[in-house]
C-alpha cells in the first residue's frame, strides 16, 4: 500500500507538505496511482447575438484579455455553388476578391493588410465561404475596411484571374502527387456520384478552370456575397457598441440577396460497397480511405454517433489506432471522424499502410467498423470518449481564433449561439447502448464507398482476394468534359 | 477569472508570470499559472536530440520517444495512453536535432496524474523494456518515415539535405527520422543505455500550466520527482563550424510533377548575433504576399508558384533555407538567379522603413498571438529555458527582433551569397524512374 496522502485529488485542496515529505521518502513515491478526482465546472462560453440593419446575424464573445480580435465572415453556399462545368469556380474567384478590391489593386490590398500585421484571407468549402481577419484590436477597422471591399467592392480583373488560376493549377498539380489529397477527391467524387454540389473538389479541375472570364467570376461572386447569405462572428478585446457600429457602417450595403439553396443529400450507395482502386506507382504506402453514411448536425442521434466514432477513430487509443498502429505496426496512425453537415453527414475512416499490408490493414479496418455493430460499446469507452470530446470542446475555446472557429461550425450548421452547451450536455447523458444503436446501421458496408490509392502493380492482387467483389480502377481526376 | 497573460499597452511589455525552481536532484521546475479555463498543460522537455545519437543509430531519438509511450511495471503496456485518455487527457511528443519534448494536455482534475505519469516513466521506463516492444515502435516508426518522408512530394530531398549540407561525423549531418537501416540495427540494449544516460532529472525541465494552485502542486512534484536520481550527463560534442559542403549543388529526382530547388546556407546558432536578423530577412523576402521574393516571383513574375525564406535555428548552429518552385514559364537555375540577385540588392540597398516597419508589425502581432494558447506559452517558457536557461526571456526575445536595423538585414543577406549556399534541385521523374 503506498502513502496514503498520494491517493488524494487536487481538488481535495492542499497537501500536508510534511506528509507528502514523508512520502518522497518511502521505498517507492511512485508505489500508488493518484485517485482522479471529479472534474471541475465547465460551461462553453455563449456569445451574444446581435444584428445589423440589414438582418445580418452577428455574434459577439468578448475576450478583452489580450489586444487581439478575430472576425469571420460565413457566406453560406461555397463550392456547392459552382457551375457543372466549371468546378472551381468558386474557390477561384474567392482567391480573385482578395487579390485586389476597392480603391487598391493586388499589390497595394496586400501590401496595405501587411503593413498593419492585418491576417485576411478567404477559405472556401463546399457550404461556404469564409472571410477571415485576425489582427491586433486597434487594427479592427483596418481589418473590416479589407473584408468589407473584398466582399463589397472585388475588382475581378483578367490579370488577376490569370494569375490566380495559374497558381490554382499549380496547387491541384501538386496535389495530384500527394495521396492523402487525392483520397478525399476521389471519395468525394465517387460518394456524393457525379451532378452532386459535394462531387468535386473545392480547388477544381484542369479543365473546370480553362476558359473562366471576369463575368463568370463576378455571376460568382455576385450571388454568394449577400445579406441573406452572411453570418457575422467575432471574438476579441471589442465591445457590442463599438463592434456594430464599425459593421454596420461597412456592410449594411450588403445586397439582400437570396438565401443558399439546400444540398441534397447524395443518392447514396445502396448495393455496394462500391470498390475503387486509385493507381499510385513507386508509393511505400497505400492510402486506405472508408466513407460511410453519417449523422446530419440535428439529428438526434448525432451525440451517439459521434462519439461512437471517436471510439473507434477519434482518439490514439481508438479501436482503429490500436490495432492498426499499436498492435499491427503497419501504420503511422489510422483515424475515423464524423462529419456532420446541416442535412446530412458522413463518417470517414482513413490509414497509410505499408504497402504490403494494405490487404490487411484493409480488412482490420473494415472489421473494426463492422464488428462494433456486434459487439457494441462499453461503459468505459463510452467514458473515455465523453471526457476526450469535452476537453476538445475545452481546447477549442482556448484562444480568439480558435473560437471563432468553433463558432463558424456552428454557424455552418445552422445551430443557435448556446450549442456548445447542449452539444456538451447531450454527450454527456448518452449512453453505452445508444452508442451502439446509433452505429450499427452506419456499420452495413453495402452503403460505404472503399477506396484503396496505392502501386496497383504490387497491391492488387492481395487486396481483390482479400476483400472479394468488384473493384474499379479509375484516375485521380475525372476525364475532361467534352466541350 | 481572467487570464494571467500579461499586456501593457503603453510599454508594449509582454510577459508569461511563471515561478522557476530546481529539484535537489537537478529537475528544473517552471509553474506558470492560468485559471481562465479548467485546463493544465504538462510538458516536460528533455535536452537530447537526434545531434546526440552514436554513429549507425540515425533516428534513435526520435525511436526512442514512440518508446516512452510503451509502458512501465506500474503502468504497463498501453497503459499510458489508456489512462490519461480515460479521463480526458491527451499527449503527443516530438523530436528535433537539440531535443525532444513530451507535453500532456487534460482537465485540470487529472494534473497529479499527469505528474505520476511523467515521473513513473522518468523511473522506470527501461527497466520494462522488451523486444516485441522495441519491434512494434520500430515498425511504427519506418511507417512514419515512408508516410511523412518517401511518400511526401519532396520528402526525400529534405531527408537528404542534412548530409549534403553537414561534413561526416557533424552532430547534425543525418536527418531526424533516420534510415530503415540504422532503425533496424537499434537493440534494447541501445534503448536501456539511451536512457540511463539522457533521460535523467538533471537534463530536462518541467513545466506546469494552466488551472492549478502552485503551492498545493509544489509538494507533489516533489514527491514524485524528488527521489530520481541524478546522473553525471556525457561531454556534448563540440563541432567546428559547419562550411560548405564539397559538391555544393546536388540533383535529384521525386514522384512530382512540379520542379523543387532548395538554397541551403550555414548561419548563426540560435539566439546567437545575427540570427534575429536573418529571421527579418526571411520575413522580408517570403512573409506575405508584398514581401520581395513572393511580390517579385510569384504575384507579378509569374515565374514561381510558391516562394519562402526561413532561419531555422538550433542550437549549435543554424541553417537560412530558401525554397521555390517553377511555374512552367521559368527554369530552377532562373529562379535561384533571381534569388541571389535579390539577396545582394538587399546587402546593398537594405529594407525600407515601410518594409521594417511591416516586419516589426506581423512579428509583434505573431508573438501575442502564440501565446494564446496554455499549450503554446508551456512551450515557449521551456524552450526559453532549454536554449538559454531562462523561462522569462520572452520580452527579450521580442525586444531583439524590435532592435534589428537595416544595417543589420543588410549585413545578413551579405553573408547569403551563391559561393556559400547549397543548393538541391529536385525534377519530375520519367516514368518508371525512382
Amino acid at each position: 500500500m503506498g502513502p496514503l496522502m498520494l491517493v488524494l485529488g487536487l481538488a481535495c485542496g492542499p497537501r500536508d507538505p510534511q506528509a507528502l515529505k514523508e512520502a518522497s521518502t518511502m521505498a517507492d513515491p511512485l508505489a500508488t496511482r493518484p485517485t482522479v478526482a471529479a472534474p471541475a465546472a465547465f460551461e462553453p462560453p455563449v456569445p451574444a447575438a446581435l444584428a445589423l440593419s440589414n438582418g445580418v446575424a452577428v455574434w459577439l464573445l468578448e475576450k478583452p484579455e489580450l489586444p487581439l480580435v478575430s472576425v469571420r465572415i460565413i457566406f453560406q453556399g461555397g463550392s456547392a455553388s459552382d457551375p457543372a462545368a466549371h468546378p472551381g469556380l468558386a474557390t477561384l474567384t474567392d482567391e480573385v476578391m482578395m487579390h485586389g478590391a476597392g480603391e487598391r489593386d493586388a499589390a497595394a490590398y496586400a501590401a496595405f493588410a501587411e503593413q498593419q500585421a492585418v491576417d485576411v484571407g478567404i477559405l472556401t468549402g463546399a457550404s461556404s465561404s469564409v472571410l477571415y481577419a485576425d489582427s491586433h484590436a486597434d487594427k479592427l477597422d483596418t481589418a473590416l475596411d479589407l473584408l468589407a471591399d473584398a466582399a463589397l467592392r472585388p475588382r475581378l480583373t483578367q490579370d488577376d484571374l490569370d494569375r490566380v488560376r495559374d497558381l490554382q493549377l499549380g496547387d491541384i498539380r501538386q496535389d495530384l502527387d500527394d495521396p492523402r489529397a487525392v483520397a478525399p477527391w476521389v471519395t468525394a467524387r465517387l460518394y456524393y456520384g457525379e451532378g452532386h454540389p459535394y462531387a468535386h473538389p473545392d480547388v477544381g479541375t484542369p479543365d473546370g478552370l480553362a476558359g473562366l472570364t471576369p463575368a463568370d467570376l463576378s455571376a460568382s461572386w455576385s450571388g454568394r456575397f449577400s445579406a441573406a447569405r452572411a453570418h457575422i462572428v467575432v471574438v476579441g478585446a471589442v465591445e457590442a457598441d463599438t463592434l456594430i457600429a464599425a459593421l454596420e457602417a461597412r456592410f449594411a450595403a450588403l445586397p439582400a440577396g437570396t438565401a443558399a439553396p439546400e444540398i441534397p443529400p447524395p443518392a447514396g450507395i445502396s448495393d455496394g460497397p462500391r470498390l475503387v482502386l486509385v493507381d499510385n506507382p513507386g508509393a511505400t504506402q497505400s492510402a486506405l480511405r472508408v466513407v460511410m453514411p453519417g449523422w446530419s448536425a440535428h439529428d438526434p442521434d448525432l451525440a451517439a454517433g459521434d462519439l461512437a466514432t471517436t471510439v473507434l477513430g477519434g482518439t490514439f487509443t481508438s479501436r482503429l489506432n490500436r490495432l492498426m498502429r499499436e498492435e499491427k505496426g503497419y501504420t503511422y496512425g489510422a483515424r475515423a471522424s464524423a462529419n456532420p453537415g446541416r442535412s446530412f453527414g458522413t463518417v470517414v475512416a482513413s490509414s497509410s499502410v505499408e504497402k504490403d499490408s494494405t490487404a490487411e490493414g484493409l480488412t482490420d479496418m473494415l472489421s473494426t467498423l463492422e464488428a462494433a455493430a456486434e459487439s457494441g460499446f462499453t461503459d468505459e469507452e463510452l467514458v473515455k470518449a465523453q471526457s476526450a470530446n469535452r476537453t476538445a470542446l475545452i481546447s477549442a475555446v482556448g484562444g480568439r481564433a480558435r473560437t471563432a472557429g468553433a463558432l463558424v461550425r456552428l454557424v455552418r450548421q445552422g445551430h443557435s449561439t448556446d450549442r456548445l452547451i447542449t452539444e456538451l450536455a447531450a454527450e454527456q447523458a448518452v449512453t453505452a447502448g445508444q452508442l451502439r444503436g446509433a452505429w450499427a446501421p452506419r456499420a452495413d458496408l453495402s452503403h460505404a464507398l472503399i477506396l484503396v490509392v496505392g502501386d496497383l502493380s504490387e497491391i492488387r492482387a492481395s487486396v481483390e482476394q482479400a476483400v472479394p467483389g468488384d473493384w474499379e480502377v479509375v484516375d485521380k481526376m475525372p476525364p475532361p468534359r467534352a466541350q | 477569472m481572467a487570464s494571467l497573460l500579461l499586456w501593457t499597452m503603453s510599454a508594449h511589455a509582454i510577459d508569461i508570470p511563471h515561478q522557476k525552481y530546481t529539484l535537489d536532484n537537478g529537475l528544473t521546475v517552471i509553474l506558470h499559472e492560468d485559471h481562465d479555463l479548467p485546463q493544465v498543460v504538462v510538458n516536460l522537455w528533455y535536452d537530447v536530440g537526434s545531434k546526440d545519437e552514436v554513429p549507425g543509430r540515425s533516428g534513435f531519438a526520435h525511436l526512442f520517444e514512440h518508446l516512452m509511450f510503451m509502458g512501465t511495471t506500474r503502468l504497463p503496456d498501453a497503459g499510458f495512453d489508456e489512462l490519461m485518455e480515460g479521463h480526458g487527457g491527451w499527449n503527443n511528443a516530438w523530436t528535433a536535432e537539440d531535443a525532444t519534448d513530451y507535453y500532456d494536455v487534460g482537465p485540470s482534475h487529472l494534473l497529479e496524474t499527469l505528474l505520476w505519469m511523467e515521473a513513473d516513466r522518468m523511473d522506470g521506463l527501461a527497466s520494462a523494456m522488451t523486444q516485441e516492444k522495441l519491434d512494434k515502435q520500430r515498425d511504427v516508426v519506418r511507417n512514419e518515415r515512408r508516410q511523412t518522408t518517401e511518400d511526401t512530394p519532396y520528402g526525400m530531398a529534405w531527408a537528404a539535405l542534412p548530409q549534403i549540407c553537414f561534413p561526416d561525423g557533424h552532430p547534425y549531418a543525418h536527418p531526424v527520422i533516420g534510415s530503415h537501416e540504422d532503425l533496424v540495427a537499434a537493440t534494447v540494449e541501445d534503448v536501456v543505455g539511451f536512457f540511463s544516460t539522457w533521460y535523467v532529472p538533471n537534463n530536462a525541465s518541467l513545466v506546469v500550466a494552466g488551472d492549478f494552485d502552485p503551492e498545493a502542486i509544489k509538494p507533489i512534484i516533489e514527491a514524485y520527482f524528488g527521489h530520481l536520481p541524478a546522473r553525471p550527463l556525457p561531454p556534448r560534442a563540440q563541432p567546428q563550424a559547419p562550411t560548405l559542403p564539397a559538391q555544393p549543388l546536388t540533383e535529384m529526382t521525386d514522384r512530382v510533377q512540379v520542379p523543387l530547388t532548395m538554397i541551403a546556407w550555414h548561419s548563426p546558432a540560435a539566439y546567437e548575433d545575427g540570427d534575429a536578423a536573418l529571421d527579418v530577412l526571411a520575413a522580408l523576402l517570403s512573409d506575405g504576399r508584398s514581401s520581395r521574393l513572393v511580390d517579385a516571383l510569384v504575384q507579378r513574375g509569374g515565374l514561381a508558384l510558391e516562394a519562402s525564406a526561413s532561419q531555422y535555428s538550433q542550437k549549435l548552429s543554424s541553417q537560412f533555407f530558401v525554397e521555390l518552385k517553377p511555374t512552367p514559364a521559368a527554369t530552377l537555375e532562373q529562379l535561384e538567379a533571381l534569388v541571389f540577385a535579390e539577396l545582394q540588392a538587399i546587402a546593398a540597398e537594405g529594407p525600407t522603413d515601410a518594409e521594417l516597419e511591416r516586419i516589426r508589425n506581423q512579428l509583434e502581432v505573431s508573438f501575442l498571438q502564440g501565446l494564446e494558447s496554455l499549450q503554446g506559452r508551456a512551450s515557449r517558457l521551456n524552450r526559453y529555458q532549454a536554449m538559454l536557461g531562462d523561462p522569462g526571456y520572452l520580452d527579450r526575445d521580442l525586444a531583439r527582433y524590435r532592435a534589428v536595423t537595416a544595417a543589420d538585414v543588410q549585413a545578413a543577406a551579405a553573408t547569403l551569397t551563391a559561393d556559400r549556399a547549397a543548393i538541391v534541385r529536385v525534377r519530375p521523374a520519367e516514368e518508371g524512374e525512382e
